[in-house]
């Protein structure tokens, strides 16, 4: 059947439990598609077909992992509840745990997180290095929800109770566990305790990384800088702009610029910034994007941004340019860096003066970058 | 049970009228918790939790208050469409005491499925108003039916009439109460006070607001669209947006033409004067939004816009330079502090080269007449 296509009931028809069940199949498999066809970025600049399977993302925030308490004498992250999809290798299964009708026919496969999940950390204690550690997921899809229920006996004809599984469920809350690199996780939400100072555990064949997580060496817990977000934000067709605002209060100086706005995505770590004052009247500001889907940030030709400082003078025209310094993996996060340069042509009349204006104090940057 | 669970069927268990009921309540909890996902913004600049709970916010131009440009003035229609209601938690279960008939998801449908329209109540004194339409979810069981129901104390089915539908159509809910009386219909059009300077009703504990509009004093309807201020917050991805500009800006008086404006239904299109004549070939832009559907009390800073704007060349050897110079927040209905009207300008001029130089003598150029200028805003 197509992803629309619905099971009907006719006058009279005896009805059965496949229906019933088949008719729930239908009903949640537009949804699935439609989800999976919005978000699906196209394959590359130079190919217009969608990237086949829908890359696995999370909305918003849902499954970003946090370290509540920013401190390395703490040993727990959060994981906050949410919405994904895995959308990996085709995976159909029919008549899920032999019940006829309860199938799950579409590539997108709901990760469902109904509560926080807290996990806790494995001491770093005895390790003279760092060590990286993996937060990955898999899909569930398991009938659950063992009820009392009158089932009909066919050769006596009667009813007698006898538990029936009543739910097929998605929900991974609660259903975590630890395994140690190089083996392979096992539960729904898996804690991959690494071995290696820089690199990350090898995800296990199935599941989808969260972040992972920099154990200092000799620590028990974990500073918010030192958990990497490796989880791909859904987008409609995998394309994300964010905007800044960003002040520089004093351009004359080395003073600390202020992050005045961010529109981004919930779950997106909020960007870093510094300001330079630098020769001949330019003034240069850097931003970093952290948290950024993997596969774009190992691209910068992947990013566009635009760039202007508003002016309140009608003779001060600011020009900005920019350049993309780095976008890669780099040792703590997928990110992006940007170089903004600005300076002002002073206008005299009808001429443009030949010596630069000065900035105005502060100054405020609007800045829009896009990545897909 | 969590988003996309569902009900399964044994082979040969009873069938039960909860099952059938949840099955049907799961798979639109689903639906409302995906669309609650994709379209939730962020806590703010600093954090990156999602704001809970989902904002209340609509699709397009749906439950949108229309200016009159069209039709009668003392009528205020309501464009039919979807929104969705986002407060506080108001879980139900068992809805009219039908066992499975659940409603657990915290984004609540607001379902308008035709033009609504509100009769205006004149204002016949000497100072002006402002009125208020609100509106709040229905979840309601109606449309009763004759079915056959199982007696259980005979075994036999026997005639009864029960309601079909659960329903939160808008449509024809309508109702009027005057500041301070709480509305009570699920459409309420609340009547403010005259007053020197008056001052919007308060809103109903469990309403959004749709729209404040002021009703001058001696009037019975609406005289200029800029009396009405769209309170609606549109929903977008993760509450973001774009929209895009085309404007062709003359060199003489007036007579600004919108080429194009890309933006979603609902959205007002800008209003554009210019400056003129060039002074210093400095041409000097000015272009208004008002109404942009933000949200009330959501959009509180000129921050939150970034706007590009660029021109284009017509000449090889000539460089247009163009500089925002600001952008700013207006209460659209003035000292009543409701409503928002968004200000930018902004200043271009044109760079001419002369082989490897900017040239000395000619810089400063005029500018084409027309000039066509492209601008993007992002909002959130």
């Amino acid at each position: 059947m197509s992803e629309f296509d619905r099971m009907v009931w006719n006058l009279r028809e005896r009805p059965l439990s496949p229906d019933n069940n088949q008719q729930a199949t239908n009903a949640e498999l537009p949804l699935r598609a439609v989800l999976a066809a919005l978000t699906a970025p196209r394959v590359s600049a130079t190919d217009a077909t969608s990237q086949t399977p829908t890359p696995s993302g999370f909305f918003g925030e849902g499954f970003r992992c946090y370290a509540p308490t920013n401190s390395p004498d703490f040993n727990q992250i959060t994981i906050a509840p949410g919405l994904g999809f895995w959308g990996g290798a085709v995976d159909p299964q029919g008549s899920i745990g032999g019940l006829s009708g309860v199938d799950d026919l579409a590539t997108f496969k709901p990760l469902v997180l109904s509560a926080t999940e807290t996990i806790t950390i494995a001491p770093n204690t005895s390790n003279p290095l760092t060590r990286v550690d993996l937060i990955e997921v898999r899909y569930r899809r398991e009938l659950d929800a063992p009820t009392l229920r009158d089932v009909l006996d066919p050769v006596k004809g009667t009813f007698a109770n006898a538990a029936v599984n009543k739910a097929l469920s998605w929900d991974l809350a609660g259903l975590q566990g630890t395994v140690t690199a190089p083996e392979d996780s096992t539960a729904y939400i898996s804690y991959k305790v690494g071995t290696d100072p820089f690199i990350p555990p090898v995800p296990t064949i199935g599941y989808v990384p969260l972040a992972a997580l920099q154990i200092a060496a000799g620590a028990v817990g974990i500073l918010s800088s030192s958990l990497m977000d490796r989880r791909r934000v859904l987008t409609p067709y995998g394309v994300q702009t964010v905007a800044l605002v960003i002040t520089v209060p004093d351009p004359t100086a080395t003073a600390a610029a202020i992050l005045t706005e961010f529109d981004g995505p919930p779950g997106h770590r909020t960007p870093t910034i510094n300001s330079f004052a630098v020769s001949n009247g330019s003034l240069q500001i850097i931003i970093r994007l952290d948290s950024i889907p993997l596969a774009i940030a190992s691209d910068p030709n992947r990013v566009s941004y635009k760039a202007e400082i508003l002016g309140a003078s009608p003779t001060a025209y600011p020009h900005v340019v920019g350049r993309v310094l780095q976008a890669g993996l780099s040792l703590d996060s997928p990110s992006i860096v940007l170089r903004l340069r600005a300076i002002i042509l002073q206008t005299a009349g009808a001429l443009l003066n030949t010596t630069l204006g000065t900035h105005a104090t502060p100054t405020v940057f609007r800045v829009t970058i896009t990545y897909w | 049970m969590a988003e996309f669970d569902r009900v399964v069927w044994n082979p040969r268990e009873r069938p039960l009228s909860s099952d059938s009921n949840r099955e049907a309540s799961y798979t639109e909890m689903t639906l409302r918790a995906a669309l609650a996902a994709l379209t939730t913004p962020r806590m703010n600049a600093s954090s990156p939790a999602a704001k809970a709970p989902t904002p209340s916010g609509f699709l397009g131009d749906g439950l949108k208050c229309y200016p009159p440009d069209v039709g009668t003035p003392t009528i205020l229609p309501i464009a039919p469409g979807l929104g969705f209601w986002g407060g506080v938690v108001d879980a139900a279960s068992n809805i009219g005491g039908v066992l499975g008939v659940d409603d657990t998801d915290t984004f609540k449908p607001l379902v308008l499925s035709a033009t609504e329209n509100i009769t205006l109540v004149p204002n016949g004194t000497v100072n002006d108003r402002v009125d208020l339409i609100e509106v709040r979810y229905r979840r309601e069981l109606l449309n009763p039916t004759a079915v056959e129901q199982l007696d259980p104390g005979s075994g036999v089915f026997l005639p009864n009439t029960v309601n079909k539908t659960l329903t939160w159509e808008l449509s024809g809910q309508q109702g009027t109460v005057t500041e301070p009386a709480l509305s009570t219909a699920y459409i309420g059009y609340k009547v403010g006070i005259p007053s020197g300077a008056p001052v919007p009703p308060t809103l109903t504990p469990g309403y959004i607001p749709l729209a404040y509009f002021r009703m001058f004093a001696l009037s019975a309807g609406f005289s200029n669209p800029f009396q009405i201020s769209d309170e609606r917050r549109l929903l977008t991805p993760y509450g973001m947006q774009t929209v895009s500009i085309v404007v062709s800006i003359p060199l003489g008086v007036g007579g600004e033409v919108l080429l194009g404006f890309d933006g979603p239904p609902g959205f007002e299109p800008p209003a554009f004067t210019h400056t003129s004549p060039v002074v210093n070939n400095t041409l000097f832009v000015a272009f208004t939004l008002h109404n942009p559907p933000l949200g009330v009390g959501d959009f509180v800073s000129g921050n939150r816009v970034t706007f590009n704007v660029e021109m284009l060349s017509f000449a090889d050897d000539q460089y247009p330079v163009i500089v925002g110079r600001s952008c700013t927040l207006l209460p659209l209905l003035g000292p009543t502090g409701i409503g928002t009207i968004l200000n930018f300008s902004f200043n271009a001029i044109i760079l001419k080269t002369l082989v490897a130089a900017i040239d000395p003598a000619l810089l400063l150029i005029p500018h084409q007449n027309p000039t066509v200028f492209r601008i993007t805003l992002n909002y959130w």
